[in-house]
C-alpha cells in the first residue's frame, strides 16, 4: 500500500522485509558495492517480501522510464526556444528586473549627471552599449588579470564603505571614488552608487556607476560613462 | 549572456521539458514551468556557480517553481490528454496497448505524493545519480533513497493492481513542507 505521507521513515530507516529500502533500492538500481550485493543478495536470498519488492521496484524502473519522452521527440516549442535564441534576448530580462527596482536610481545618476554637468543624453540604462556604458566584474579573489588601481580602490571602497577613497597610478594618473547611494536589487543584494573622476595628463573624466553584490560575494558593476566630451588637453 | 551558457541551457530544454512533463502530468503546464524557469534563470545567473552543475540547478528551478504552483493550487494535475487522443491505425491494436500502457504510468506518477515523484522523475526518468539528486533537491541522500524505494515500491504495486487505480477524481493529499 501505497502512503500518501510518511515522513516518520523519511531518513532511509524503512525496512521491506529484513532490509533496508534504500539499500534494496540501490541493488534494483545496480549501484551497489560489489561486496554489499552479494551481502545483500544473501540477505534476501530466503526474505519473500524483500524479493518481491526488488520485482516490483526493477519493474516500475522499466515502465516509467520512458514514460515522459515525448518532450524529447518533439522540436522545442518556439516560446522556449526563443528566450535563449541571441544574446539580446536575455540582456532585457535581467535588466528589466533591476531597472524597475532601480528607477530611483535612474533619477539619482541624472541628478548627479546634471549636478556634475554631464550630458547622458536619452534613456539611462546601466551597462548598455547605447549609452556607452561599460560593465565589468569585480572578484574578492585572485582574478584573471591583475586588476588596476581604480579596481582595487573601487573594491576596498565597496568592502569597507569608506565614502572617498583615492588612488594613484603610474604616469601621474590620480582618481577618486566616492560612494552615493545604497541600493537593493530585487534579490535582495546590496548595491552602491558610486562616482569615480579620474584625471591625468590626457585630460580628466567623470563617470557614475553602480555596483551590485554578487551571490559568490563579488560585485557587480556597471558604470555610466559620460559621451566622450571635446578633449582638452 | 555567456555564449557557452546560453548553448548549454538550450541543449537542457529537452530534459527539462520532460522532467516538468513528469512533474505536472501535462506537457502544456510543464512548458510553462520550464518557460518560468528558464526566465527566472535568465534572470539570476549570477547566483549559478560556475564549476557546479548546471542542470542540476535548472531541476531544482523548474522544482521549486512546480511546488509553488502546487501550493498556490492546491489541484492535481490535469488528466493526460493523450489518453483521450484519437490513436492512429497502422498496427493500431499493439500500438494503442503500448501508449494506453504508458498514458496509465503517467497517471499513477501522478498519485504518488509530490517528493516521492520528484525524486522518482529525477533519478529513473532524468538518470541522475543518488548524490545528484540529493545535491539537486537540496535533501539527504538516504532521503533520497527511501523517498525512491517508496515511489518504485509504490509504483510496481498499483501498476500491479493492488491499490485500485481511483477513476474520478479524489482529494489530493495534502501536501505540507517537509524541510
Amino acid at each position: 500500500m501505497v502512503k500518501d505521507r510518511d515522513d516518520a521513515n523519511d531518513s532511509g530507516t524503512v525496512r521491506i522485509g529484513g532490509v533496508d529500502a534504500g539499500t534494496l533500492i540501490a541493488y534494483a538500481d545496480g549501484v551497489l558495492a560489489p561486496e554489499e550485493a552479494r551481502r545483500l543478495e544473501a540477505a534476501i536470498g530466503g526474505d519473500a517480501e524483500a524479493q518481491e519488492a526488488l520485482t516490483l521496484m526493477r519493474r516500475s524502473a522499466a515502465a516509467v522510464r520512458h514514460a515522459f519522452d515525448a518532450p524529447l521527440d518533439q522540436p522545442v516549442p518556439e516560446r522556449l526556444r526563443s528566450l535563449f535564441d541571441r544574446p539580446a534576448a536575455a540582456g532585457p530580462t535581467s535588466r528589466r528586473s533591476l531597472s524597475q527596482r532601480l528607477l530611483p536610481l535612474a533619477a539619482s545618476i541624472a541628478a548627479l549627471a546634471a549636478g556634475l554637468g554631464l550630458g547622458f543624453g536619452g534613456g539611462y540604462m546601466a551597462g548598455s552599449p547605447e549609452t556607452g556604458g561599460q560593465q565589468m566584474q569585480l572578484a574578492a579573489g585572485p582574478a584573471d588579470g591583475a586588476p588596476g588601481a581604480f579596481e582595487a580602490a573601487l573594491l576596498r571602497a565597496l568592502e569597507t564603505g569608506v565614502d572617498t577613497t583615492r588612488y594613484s597610478e603610474g604616469g601621474g594618473v590620480e582618481g577618486t571614488v566616492t560612494l552615493l547611494g545604497r541600493l537593493e536589487t530585487s534579490f535582495g543584494l546590496p548595491c552602491r552608487e558610486f562616482r569615480h573622476a579620474v584625471s591625468g595628463t590626457a585630460g580628466s573624466r567623470d563617470e557614475a556607476g553602480l555596483a551590485c553584490r554578487r551571490e559568490d560575494g563579488g560585485w557587480e558593476v556597471s558604470i555610466l560613462t559620460p559621451p566622450a566630451s571635446p578633449d582638452p588637453a | 549572456m555567456d555564449e557557452a551558457i546560453r548553448q548549454e541551457l538550450t541543449a537542457l530544454l529537452p530534459r527539462l521539458r520532460r522532467f516538468a512533463y513528469g512533474l505536472t502530468g501535462s506537457q502544456d503546464e510543464g512548458d510553462d514551468v520550464v518557460q518560468s524557469a528558464c526566465e527566472r534563470a535568465l534572470g539570476r545567473l549570477h547566483q549559478w556557480r560556475p564549476g557546479t552543475r548546471l542542470d542540476s540547478w535548472m531541476y531544482r528551478i523548474v522544482q521549486n517553481l512546480w511546488i509553488d504552483r502546487v501550493r498556490s493550487r492546491r489541484s492535481r494535475p490535469e488528466a493526460d490528454p493523450e489518453v483521450l487522443e484519437q490513436i492512429p491505425g497502422g498496427d493500431a491494436e499493439r500500438e494503442m496497448e503500448a501508449r494506453l500502457d504508458l498514458a496509465r504510468v503517467r497517471r499513477l506518477v501522478a498519485l504518488l505524493p509530490a517528493e516521492q515523484r520528484e525524486v522518482l522523475l529525477l533519478v529513473t526518468v532524468e538518470g541522475l545519480s543518488y548524490k545528484d539528486a540529493a545535491a539537486t533537491l537540496e535533501i539527504p541522500i538516504g532521503t533520497v533513497m527511501s523517498r525512491l524505494a517508496r515511489a518504485r515500491l509504490g509504483l510496481g504495486r498499483m501498476m500491479e493492481g493492488g491499490v485500485q487505480e481511483p477513476s474520478d477524481r479524489p482529494a489530493r493529499p495534502a501536501l505540507r513542507v517537509v524541510e
